[in-house]
């Protein structure tokens, strides 16, 4: 073992190992293998739940996707919610512990190690060359990405279940049930005019409260069930540790870390974890991703499918790291100026424009230019009109980002005559106030 | 009033943070829905109130970065941190989301 701080500069053989150390957890993690390896997944997560202080799980699920992970741990919640009432309280701290402890415990260890042996510089260098690369690629890229497209899915699913619920209750038993007694009610004492406007009244005050009060207690419990939230740092696989385990992966090649718990971390992982939900007596793992697709810029991007490709058939879109709705890339045709100007996300709005063609989408927006200008940093700026049939104008002020070169087309009020005045109004300002001094 | 456009932000310089603002625990000024991009500082520290950021930089300079948008430097004072709006119909506006 070598001593403290022997290690101040790398060898040209060790320098050299730094980019396939890189390229070897990236392609561990995104190349396409989803194969587990059952009997060390099966240690790997015994391991774990010990190094937590936790009894084993009783049930450990192999899915193959994030979707289908969080799904199965949802219905695994109400299944445990049954027999113990405080199970999710539970499940969520027994999470924390071998997520983050385990985690924290081991990385520490390990941090205690480098830091004592090997100089600043060199941990600088390791850090660029192969912390920072692989935890963008994987972890910024796809961890976080793909992550906040299953909560996003996953709070869409239990939104609709909730307004299923509320919408079944209200609608069939109590509002059609208020409004026949308040009808007949006051349908005998004032007469039917009357009746009609009051009972209405009534009827959707009443309708209103017992909607916020189901609402209330169906749509929290269902929420809980939820138990993801969008909190990556509670999950442990390599879609979330690739950055960090490949950092001190290098070092323990050099000779420099030689904890078993780092090795049985690595292991764990390395069994073929992409993500990992521990519940107090199940641990829900997701195979890795079965293709990734990137750009030169190693955003994920795919125009004539999905980037991202489970085994079980989820699919993930994205363009240029964009997150895109499925149908922009499966049916492009359906693309037009409308539902361009329908999208609420600039950033999808942006390449839905790219994908139709800004001469194809000025073409059938057809709209007029009210005004145009030059902003602080040089960059031209348009006042545009849509006229609608049937609807108010759309006036959109055109800008590009100076920093993205992307052209961004922003809905206004349809009153506004300047092209700084709109800008101005996007930021609350006066337009006497909105100077920048500095864009990017 | 100094102002510094990032992106779909505006930091504003402003006298005082207003009282009752809560100081927060990250410095994540605003993230991005369909990206996963996030403005952020690296030093300062964050407050919001009634749904408003503020941000108080003590030190000499923080660096305000983005992935995709360039580096811009804040020099020492406390801030207003303003997210771009839309319209969508009368008396209706919304964050700009990205």
């Amino acid at each position: 073992m070598l001593t403290a701080r022997s290690l101040k500069i790398l060898t040209p053989e060790q320098a050299a190992m730094l980019p396939s150390i890189r390229d070897e957890w990236i392609d561990r993690a995104i190349g396409g293998d989803y194969h587990v390896d059952i009997e060390a997944l099966q240690a790997g997560i015994l391991w774990a739940y010990r190094r937590a202080g936790l009894a084993p799980p009783r049930h450990i699920f192999l899915m193959a996707s994030p979707w289908a992970a969080q799904c199965a741990a949802n219905s695994y919640q109400v299944h445990d919610q049954v027999s113990n009432q405080v199970s999710n309280q539970v499940s969520n701290q027994v999470s924390n512990r071998v997520s983050n402890q385990v985690r924290a415990q081991v990385s520490a260890q390990v941090r205690d190690q480098i830091d004592t042996q090997v100089s600043t510089q060199i941990r600088d260098q390791v850090r660029d060359q192969v912390h920072d690369q692989v935890g963008n690629q994987v972890g910024t890229q796809v961890g976080t990405q793909v992550g906040t497209q299953v909560d996003a899915q996953i709070r869409d699913q239990v939104d609709d279940q909730v307004r299923a619920q509320i919408s079944a209750q209200v609608n069939a038993q109590v509002r059609a049930q208020v409004n026949a007694q308040v009808r007949d009610q006051v349908r005998d004492q004032v007469g039917n005019q009357v009746g009609t406007q009051v009972g209405t009244q009534v009827g959707t005050q009443v309708d209103a409260q017992i909607r916020d009060q189901i609402h209330d207690q169906v749509g929290a419990q269902v929420h809980d069930l939820s138990i993801m939230q969008w909190c990556p740092e509670a999950y442990s696989g390599y879609g979330w540790d690739c950055g960090w385990l490949a950092y001190y992966d290098a070092f323990r090649r050099f000779g420099v870390v030689n904890l078993p718990d780092f090795g049985r971390y690595v292991n764990f992982v390395g069994s073929g974890v992409w993500n990992c939900i521990i519940l107090r007596s199940a641990a829900i793992v997701c195979r890795r991703p079965c293709a990734v697709h990137r750009d030169g810029r190693n955003r994920l991007h795919r125009l004539d499918g999905p980037a991202v490709q489970w085994a079980d058939g989820y699919s993930n879109y994205f363009v240029h790291g964009v997150s895109m709705p499925a149908w922009t890339i499966e049916h492009p045709e359906r693309l037009n100026a409308q539902a361009v100007l329908a999208e609420q996300n600039v950033e999808v709005r942006h390449v839905m424009v790219e994908q139709l063609g800004v001469t194809r989408f000025m073409q059938e927006a057809d709209p007029h230019v009210v005004d145009e200008d030059v902003d602080g940093g040089g960059m031209p700026r348009r006042l545009l009109r849509i006229q609608m049939t049937g609807d108010e104008p759309i006036c959109v002020v055109d800008v590009i980002c100076p920093s993205t070169g992307h052209r961004h087309f922003l809905r206004v009020p349809p009153g506004m005559q300047r092209a700084h005045d709109a800008v101005a109004w996007t930021f609350d300002l006066p337009p006497e106030q909105y100077a920048p001094l500095v864009e990017a | 009033m100094d102002q510094y456009r990032h992106g779909d932000l505006i930091i504003m310089r402003v006298d005082a943070i207003p009282a009752g603002a809560i100081p927060q625990q990250h410095r994540i000024l605003a993230e991005g829905e369909a990206t996963g991009h996030a403005h952020r500082v690296d030093t300062g520290v964050l407050y919001e109130r009634e749904g408003r950021l503020y941000l108080d930089v003590a030190a000499a300079k923080a660096s305000l970065t983005h992935e995709e948008h360039g580096t811009i430097i804040l020099p020492t004072g406390r801030y207003e941190v303003r997210r771009q709006r839309e319209y969508i119909a009368p008396e209706l506006t919304r964050q700009v989301m990205d």
